[in-house]
């Protein structure tokens, strides 16, 4: 368990889950029905409004995995997580019908926003910055 | 994974003007994205399926009407038989649209005050829908609905030009490749 918090805490923890979140929504909302019901032929209907909201959303599972599991790199992720966010407004179905979008923007703004306390490890702080 | 790295005591938090430098220019973005979403200037792509869904409009009219029998294969394994109703360009007075997402039902309302929502290629697959009242211009039924799109030797309907009044809809799939929402609103609770 201890374990567990240690793991959380030295990472942006929360700005990834609310970006892998919103990921899951914005790419439930349009293809929940093709997922659940195995209907391909879904797919071919749902056209390039569909596929846009898969990708974001894939992307954006993908960035918030990647500022668990490579948090060096966290800037990176968090300002692309952040731009994805804003691009499914537009994109697919108004950012997942708002929820989404503000899930995004929410948690890669506090995933930028996290730092490192301890002084010692002030040449890695540095590194994230570049 | 890199959990035994050493970082692994580095504790982190939040620094609240990072995050402002960062929250504040993408919530400027968001909304004027959102005002010239309410404006009508900017489009939207719509594309929803798997749950049941209510769209209402006080009036609906179209160029390129199409319509036939579909089935959807639903989550017991069955089909569930649905209405397709295809339109090149529509717009709709008073549009509502209400669906539950995560077990919050969200409401969007928009093209009230006399200027209406657009769409294009416009695709709805419903399961019951009601109207008012209905004008059809250069109306074909039975026209087989192979030549519309659907299943090939059923039942099918065509027409030019569509004018429907005060159409209830419940759909399970619908999409369009553009939306324009002027006047959008969008809400928490309550269906249409």
């Amino acid at each position: 368990m201890s374990q567990w918090r240690a793991w959380r805490r030295s990472r942006p923890f929360w700005g990834g889950l609310f970006m892998v979140l919103a990921g899951l929504e914005l790419f439930a909302l349009p293809l929940s029905g093709v997922l659940v019901h195995g209907a391909i032929k879904l797919v071919i209907y749902i056209g390039i409004g569909g596929v846009f909201g898969a990708l974001i959303g894939a992307l954006l599972v993908v960035a918030g995995l990647g500022i668990w599991f490579n948090a060096m790199h966290k800037t990176f992720y968090s300002i692309a997580g952040v731009v994805l966010g804003l691009a499914s407004f537009p994109a697919s179905n108004l950012g997942g019908l708002f929820i989404g979008m503000l899930l995004a923007i929410g948690g890669g703004a506090i995933a930028f926003a996290w730092t490192p306390v301890e002084p010692a490890p002030a040449p890695q702080g540095e590194a994230a910055l570049s | 994974m890199s959990v035994g790295k050493s970082s692994n005591s580095a504790r982190g938090k939040v620094n609240w003007r990072r995050f402002a430098i960062v929250a504040v220019p993408a919530v400027v973005v968001a909304g004027t994205l959102v005002g010239l979403t309410a404006e009508g200037a900017l489009a939207s792509s719509i594309s929803v399926s798997g749950q049941e869904f209510i769209i209402t409009a006080t009036q609906l009219k179209g160029t390129g009407f199409a319509q036939f029998g579909g089935a959807l294969p639903n989550s017991k394994g069955g089909q569930t038989p649905v209405i397709v109703s295809s339109i090149k360009d529509a717009t709709m007075s008073s549009l509502c649209q209400s669906v539950t997402v995560l077990g919050m039902t969200v409401h969007l309302t928009a093209g009230g005050s006399g200027s209406p929502v657009s769409a294009s290629n416009l695709v709805v697959d419903a399961s019951d829908q009601t109207a008012s009242s209905a004008v059809f211009d250069n109306l074909s039924i039975g026209q087989d609905a192979g030549t519309l799109g659907g299943p090939a030797g059923s039942f099918g309907e065509a027409a030019s030009q569509v004018t429907i009044n005060n159409l209830v809809q419940h759909t399970w799939y619908t999409t369009a490749g553009t939306f324009t929402l002027p006047n959008l609103s969008l809400g928490f609770g309550g269906s249409c």
